[in-house]
C-alpha cells in the first residue's frame, strides 16, 4: 500500500521525533546527509529548551498516524511532521512557521514538497532541505522531490502570533510593518528584553541578512531585530 | 536565434552581472571603514551571489546541454562573460564601490520591478523575490550617496569623482542586446528603453538631492570590451575548479 | 563591603547582573577585557576567511563562506554593542587594539593555505569557540550571557557547514584528502591553544570564576573539545597529528601530549606567522575608512542641526 512505511512506523516514528525536536543540532547519525553517512557534532543545548518546549504531534494527529490511508491524509500528516523542524539558526520557530514551505503533493508514489527562499542567497537553505529529506526518509518516502519557487516571494507577515511572542522571548524583537515607501524613517522597534520603545538602530544589517542591530536607550540590552520582508 | 537561445543569452548577461558585481564587493570584506559596512556589503555580495546563482541555473536549463550554475561560472572563458561593463571596475576607494552599487541598485529596482510581470513564469519569480534584496540596497547606497555628498569637501570630491568616472558605463547596461528585442516584444523582458528612461530620473532625482551633479553624457561611448580586471578576477575565481579538474566540492 | 557582599549573594544565587546594577570596578573592567577580546577576535577572524571567499570552488560553496563572514561580523558587532552597556565606547575598544592593549584569539595569527583551510576552521576554530561559548551561557553579566545564547546556534551552524567541507575534501581526490590532512595538521594545535593556558590559582581566573564570568576551568573546555572532536576526525579517516593521542578507558577521556607553550607564547607576544599582518591589515582599513566615518558624522550633526531648526 502506498504510504504504508509511514503507517507502520509512525508510533515509532513519533517517539524518535519528540525526541529529536527537542535537540539542536537534531540530525542523527544515521541519517544520510550529504551522500555520506556523518555524525554531526553534539551539543547539549539546556539552556535552549528552557525557553522553548517544540511542539508535539496532537492528539488527532497521534490518532490519526494508525488509521491513514486516504493520499490526502498522509499530505496532512507531512505538514504535520514537517512543523516540528526547527529553523537551525533561531530554534524556537519551525521552519512551517517560517513559512518557507509552499505545497506538499502526495500522488500514491512521490511525494513533492514545494519551497520558497527566505531571501536568495539564504544558505540556511540547503540545511532546510538537508533536514527535509532527512526526515521524510525517515518516515519511509525515498522517492522525494524538492521543487524550489520564487514566486510568490516569501514574507514575513505569514509567521504566527505565537511564533512571534517566541521569538520575543528568546530576545529576537519580531518583525514590525512599517512604511511601504523606502524614504519614510523606520517604524519604533520595541525592545524584547524590557519592552521599552526608545531603541535606535545599530546596523541595517547584523549577523544574517534577515537580522538587523538594535539598542535599547532603557535597558541598554543590545537585541536583534528580525526584518519584515 | 530561437527565443530559447536568446532567452539564455539574457539571463547570461543579468545572471553573470550579478556574479561579477558579487565577486567585487566580496573582495571588500574586512575592508569596510567600519564594521557596519563589513557585514552590510558581505551581505550585499551573498545577495547578489544568490541572484547569480538562480539565473545561471536557469540559463543552464535554457541552454539544454546540462550545464550547471557552477559550470557556467568556473569553465567559461572570459569572452564568453556577457556581465555589463560597469560591475567589474575595481573598488579604487569606498567612494566607488558606493557609486558602482547605487548605479546598478536603481536599475536592477526598475528591472526586477518589471520582470515581476514577465510572461516567463521562472523570471516573474525570480523577478519579485530579488526586487525585495534590491529595495534594501537601494535604500542603503541611496543613503550613502547623500552622506558622502552632503559631508565633508573631502567625501563630496570623491563621491563625485566616482559618479563621473563611472558614468561612461552607463550606456551599455542600459542598451538592449539586438537578441532582447524579440524577447521584449513578446513580454518576456521588460523595455529597456523604458527602463533607460525611469533610471535617469531616478539617479538625477538622488543625485540633485546629494548636492551632485550629473556627468556630461560621452559622445561616443568607449567600445565594449572586458577589462584586464576581467581576467583576473576570473583567474581568481575560477583557480581552484581549472587546476582540479577531476574534484568535486 | 556591603555593597560587595550583596553582589557576590547575587551572583552565588545565580542572578544576572545587568547594565544599571552596581558592580565593583574590577568586575566591571574583566568584563570589559573579556567582551570587547572576543568581539575583536570576530572582527579579525574575518580576515583568515575573507581571503578565500573570491576561490571559493562552487556558487555554494561561495554563499556559505559569505553568509559566515557576515554572521561573524554581525558577532562582533552585537559584542561591541554589549561592551559598550559596561560604559566603553567602540572608538575606545578599537584604540586599544590597535595599541596592543586589547588582544584578540591567537588562533588567527595563522594563514589559511589551502581551501581546507576553511573546513578546518569551521570544524575546530568554531568547535572550540561553541564549546566554550556553551559554557558562557551562564556567566553573570546578563548581556553578554544572552548574547552568547544566540552566537552559539550560528556557530554551532558553521561547525556543521565546516565539517561539510572537511567531509568532501577527504573523501575526494588524493589531492583534496591531502589538503585535508594538511590543513587538519596546520589547525589542530592553534585550536587547542584557544582555551588559553593550564589553570593555575592566579587572581584572575580565581576572581573570573568566584564572579561567575568564566564558568569553567581552561582545561575543563578543552578536554571536553577532544573528546568531542577526535571521533569526528576518525570518521573523515583523517589523522590527528598527535602521537601520543590515545583513549583512557579508565578516565573516559583522550590523552594527549601537552601543547607547545614556546609556541603559545610566542603567538600571544605579536610573533604568530601573521600578528603583523593582521594588525597592519586592520589599522591600514580604519585609517583609509577615517573621511567615510568623518562624513557620516558631519552629515548626522547637520541633519541634527536642521531637525532643531524646524
Ligand atoms: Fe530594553
Ligand atoms: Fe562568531
Ligand atoms: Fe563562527
Amino acid at each position: 500500500m502506498p504510504g504504508g512505511e509511514f503507517y507502520r512506523r509512525g508510533a515509532e516514528a513519533q517517539k524518535i521525533l519528540t525526541l529529536r525536536a527537542s535537540y539542536y543540532p537534531t540530525l542523527r547519525a544515521s541519517v544520510p546527509l550529504w551522500g555520506k553517512t556523518y555524525s554531526p557534532p553534539r551539543l547539549r543545548t539546556s539552556a535552549v529548551k528552557k525557553t522553548y518546549s517544540p511542539p508535539r504531534l496532537s492528539a488527532s494527529a497521534v490518532k490519526k498516524l494508525t488509521m491513514v490511508t486516504t493520499l490526502s491524509g498522509i499530505e496532512e500528516l507531512v505538514w504535520e511532521r514537517l512543523s516540528l523542524i526547527p529553523d537551525p539558526e533561531i530554534p524556537v520557530i519551525s521552519i512551517l512557521e517560517l513559512g518557507i514551505v509552499r505545497d506538499v503533493h502526495y500522488d500514491g508514489e512521490m511525494l513533492e514538497i514545494v519551497i520558497t527562499p527566505t531571501y536568495t542567497g539564504c544558505p540556511a537553505m540547503n540545511l532546510f532541505v538537508a533536514e527535509i529529506k532527512a526526515a521524510m526518509h525517515d518516515q519511509g518516502f525515498d522517492n522525494l522531490k524538492i521543487t524550489t519557487v520564487y514566486s510568490p516571494a516569501w514574507t514575513t507577515d505569514l509567521i504566527p502570533a505565537d511564533a512571534m511572542e517566541r521569538l520575543k522571548k528568546y530576545g529576537i524583537a519580531p518583525p514590525v510593518k512599517g512604511s511601504d515607501d523606502p524614504f519614510a524613517p523606520p517604524p519604533a522597534i520595541p525592545c524584547p528584553h524590557c519592552g521599552s520603545e526608545h531603541t535606535s538602530l545599530v546596523s541595517q544589517f547584523g549577523a544574517t541578512a534577515c537580522k538587523s542591530l538594535y539598542t535599547c536607550d532603557d535597558c541598554k540590552e543590545p537585541f536583534e531585530y528580525f526584518k519584515h520582508f | 536565434m530561437t527565443t530559447n537561445q536568446a532567452l539564455y543569452q539574457y539571463c547570461l548577461r543579468l545572471g553573470d552581472t550579478n556574479l561579477i558585481l558579487g565577486h567585487r564587493l566580496s573582495e571588500m570584506c574586512s575592508r569596510g571603514p567600519m564594521l557596519e559596512e563589513d557585514i552590510a556589503l558581505t551581505n550585499f555580495a551573498l545577495d547578489h551571489i544568490g541572484q547569480a546563482e538562480a539565473l545561471l541555473q536557469y540559463a543552464g536549463k535554457l541552454e539544454g546541454k546540462g550545464r550547471s550554475e557552477d559550470d557556467l561560472s568556473y569553465l567559461r572563458n572570459v569572452e564568453e562573460f556577457e556581465n555589463f561593463r560597469l560591475v567589474e571596475q575595481p573598488n579604487t576607494d569606498f567612494a566607488y564601490v558606493i557609486a558602482r552599487q547605487f548605479l546598478v541598485d536603481v536599475y536592477q529596482c526598475l528591472l526586477y520591478q518589471k520582470m515581476q510581470k514577465s510572461t516567463d513564469e521562472t523570471l516573474a519569480g525570480m523577478g519579485s523575490r530579488f526586487l525585495k534584496e534590491s529595495t534594501y540596497h537601494l535604500r542603503h547606497t541611496s543613503g550613502w550617496m547623500e552622506r558622502l555628498g552632503l559631508g565633508t569637501d573631502e567625501s563630496k570630491r570623491r563621491i563625485q569623482q566616482a559618479i563621473s568616472d563611472l558614468w561612461q558605463f552607463t550606456p551599455e547596461m542600459l542598451t538592449a542586446k539586438s537578441y532582447e528585442k524579440e524577447l521584449e516584444a513578446q513580454g518576456i523582458i521588460p523595455d529597456a528603453e523604458e527602463i533607460a528612461l525611469d533610471w535617469l530620473v531616478q539617479v538625477v532625482r538622488v543625485l540633485s538631492r546629494s548636492g551632485l551633479h550629473k556627468p556630461q553624457d560621452v559622445a561616443v561611448p568607449p567600445p565594449i570590451s572586458h577589462s584586464d580586471h576581467l581576467v583576473r578576477m576570473l583567474a581568481e575565481m575560477q583557480y581552484l575548479q581549472r587546476t582540479y579538474p577531476d574534484a568535486r566540492w | 563591603m556591603e555593597k560587595l557582599h550583596d553582589f557576590q549573594r547575587f551572583i552565588d544565587a545565580e542572578e544576572k547582573i545587568e547594565p544599571k546594577d552596581w558592580m565593583p570596578d574590577e568586575y566591571r573592567a574583566h568584563n570589559i577585557r573579556q567582551i570587547s577580546q572576543h568581539a575583536h577576535s570576530e572582527v579579525i577572524g574575518m580576515q583568515p576567511e575573507g581571503n578565500w571567499i573570491t576561490r571559493a570552488p562552487t556558487l555554494r560553496a561561495k554563499k556559505i563562506l559569505l553568509a559566515k563572514i557576515q554572521d561573524e561580523g554581525g558577532h562582533g558587532l552585537y559584542l561591541y554593542s554589549a561592551a559598550e552597556t559596561l560604559g566603553i565606547s567602540r572608538d575606545e575598544m578599537i584604540a586599544q587594539l590597535h595599541a596592543g592593549k586589547a588582544k584578540y584569539s591567537s588562533v588567527f595569527n595563522y594563514p589559511t593555505l589551502n581551501w581546507a583551510d576553511i573546513g578546518a576552521i569551521g570544524w575546530l576554530v568554531d568547535g572550540a569557540a561553541v564549546t566554550n561559548q556553551l559554557s558562557l551561557r551562564r556567566t553573570s553579566y546578563g548581556p553578554y550571557s544572552r548574547a552568547m545564547l544566540r552566537i552559539c546556534n550560528e556557530e554551532s551552524f558553521h561547525q556543521r557547514q565546516g565539517y561539510e567541507i572537511m567531509l568532501k575534501m577527504a573523501k575526494g581526490t588524493p589531492e583534496q584528502k591531502e589538503m585535508a590532512q594538511d590543513a587538519l595538521n596546520r589547525w589542530w594545535w592553534p585550536s587547542l591553544m584557544m582555551f588559553g593556558p593550564h589553570d593555575n590559582h592566579s587572581e584572575r581566573s580565581t576572581k573570573g570564576m568566584l564572579w561567575k564570568i568564566k564558568r569553567a576551568s581552561n582545561d575543563e573546555l578543552r578536554q571536553r573539545f577532544i573528546d568531542k572532536t577526535v571521533p569526528q576526525a576518525e570518521f573523515l579517516g583523517l589523522t590527528i597529528p598527535d602521537p601520543k593521542l590515545r583513549w583512557n578507558e579508565a578516565t573516559g577521556h583522550y590523552e594527549t601530549s601537552d601543547i607547545n607553550w614556546e609556541e603559545f607564547n610566542q603567538v600571544i607576544q605579536g610573533n604568530g606567522p601573521c600578528n603583523k599582518e593582521r594588525m597592519d591589515h586592520h589599522k591600514q582599513v580604519h585609517a583609509e575608512g577615517a573621511w567615510v566615518r568623518e562624513a557620516a558624522a558631519a552629515y548626522a550633526a547637520r541633519q541634527k542641526e536642521q531637525l532643531q531648526e524646524a
